[in-house]
């Protein structure tokens, strides 16, 4: 029986952690000691039988721990009230004080109105939108697609947040390469050997309206 | 062979632990698609690790969604001392013994499964036995380990664990993990001498239940 500092350190040899020397001391001895040559048979039979067992797949708990991050993403936005209460707040400033200011301040939104409205048609397009609780960014410019990848036209319903967004796509490997576009339409990157199970997930969840398929990405306006 | 496990190469498992550094930083950054990365390197080996602890796959994968979502909110507590796998399986750890109905579990190395082994007087059971029965007697005589034991056997095997970080997962010296293996082995050899008795295929001195 071995209880020799060599074979008590026979388990880190098998498992690659031992340093270079202690690995060459311990296979100097290997060579000329047919008992620890047996010990070493044995742990790399238990080495062998621990890597074997287990078969779980590579995203175990991952959705559950996605829905946690979900769920705490939608507690930190601000709540659906704070919002209301800031249009009342805005409202009841307007309405408020006295009655001869609500003609001014009338005269005066319509000519910040008239002038927002002339600058947008100077411009091509607006770069930032506005997507449920948090702002989302149109991507500026389309990504090349990489080789091996798949297109796919996804639609999310408009109370989703960016957050949310990128979690999901996530999920699936996937990365945006194009909008958002008017209709709240994403484009996205999959690995082409997971544009199946991609499809399939993204149609399963609630936030999504709608996925397809595309060939191109549309050309920015 | 199941290529879940991790790699056992120290230079691999070095670069290994790089990326997982570099993705733990985007983490801290906000980077969920990074999270997500992390979460396939490590769900495996944490579901594995706490199967072995709780022996139950729902409560495992509770404890891989457990551990991760701690390390999604809190990636700033890695205080880099040691490798980023060994402290989220560190947080796993805490989480399972959280949940074991009796957490001194963890500390006993007694296995009343192998009270009925015979006296470790011969050590040619493992060379004696068939090669055809050796695997499934291994792997029998490992599920009657203490949970201690077996914690062990799974991070030096499964995980590829460096002496200093089984120490340190186990909270103990490294000597004691030495000794620790050292009696799983002796264990298993004796009950795989049982299971020659048991079949007719060992004859023994007289044994004795002391």
């Amino acid at each position: 029986m071995h209880d020799d500092p060599v074979a008590l350190s026979l388990p880190w040899y098998v498992n690659g952690t031992l340093s270079d020397t202690g690995r060459a001391s311990i296979a100097r001895q290997l060579r000329s000691d047919p008992a620890l040559r047996n010990e070493l048979a044995f742990w790399e039979q238990l080495a062998a039988s621990q890597r074997q067992h287990h078969t779980a797949s590579e995203d175990i708990g991952l959705a559950r721990t996605l829905e946690r991050i979900r769920r705490e993403t939608r507690e930190q936005a601000p709540p659906h009230s704070e919002r209301r209460g800031l249009r009342e707040h805005l409202g009841r400033w307007l309405g408020g004080g006295e009655r001869w200011l609500r003609p001014a301040l009338a005269c005066a939104l319509l000519v910040i109105v008239v002038q927002a409205g002339l600058h947008h048609l100077d411009r091509p397009a607006l770069a930032p939108t506005m997507r449920g609780a948090e702002p989302t960014r149109s991507v500026p410019a389309p990504t090349p697609l990489p080789a091996n990848s798949a297109l796919l036209r996804v639609v999310f319903h408009p109370s989703t947040t960016e957050g949310e967004i990128r979690l999901l796509i996530a999920e699936q490997d996937g990365w945006i390469v194009g909008g958002p576009g008017e209709g709240g339409e994403y484009y996205l990157a999959v690995p082409m050997q997971r544009v199946i199970a991609a499809t399939d997930a993204l149609r399963r969840k609630s936030a999504v309206r709608d996925v397809a398929g595309v060939d191109v990405l549309p050309k920015p306006r | 062979m199941d290529h879940s496990a991790p790699r056992h190469e120290t230079t691999s498992s070095a670069s290994a632990d790089d990326a997982e550094r570099f993705l733990l930083e985007r983490i801290a950054a906000g980077d969920q698609t990074a999270f997500v990365a992390l979460h396939r390197a490590m769900g495996r080996r944490i579901h594995a690790y706490a199967m072995r602890l709780l022996g139950d796959a729902e409560q495992a994968e509770e404890i891989v969604s457990d551990t991760m979502y701690e390390v999604w909110k809190h990636p700033q507590r890695f205080n880099g001392l040691s490798r980023l796998s060994t402290w989220i399986l560190a947080i796993a750890r805490h989480r399972a013994i959280d949940r074991l109905r009796s957490p001194s579990r963890l500390l006993d190395t007694h296995s009343a499964a192998l009270d009925d082994s015979l006296p470790d007087d011969d050590t040619s059971a493992y060379e004696r036995i068939a090669t055809d029965q050796r695997e499934r007697g291994v792997r029998n005589c490992m599920d009657k380990l203490s949970d201690v034991h077996r914690e062990c056997l799974h991070l030096v095997f499964y995980e590829g664990a460096p002496l200093a970080d089984v120490a340190r997962l186990q909270g103990c010296p490294e000597n004691t993990v030495k000794t620790r293996l050292f009696h799983a082995r002796k264990n298993i050899q004796n009950c795989l001498r049982l299971l020659l008795v048991s079949e007719g295929q060992f004859r023994h001195r007289t044994p004795s239940h002391a």
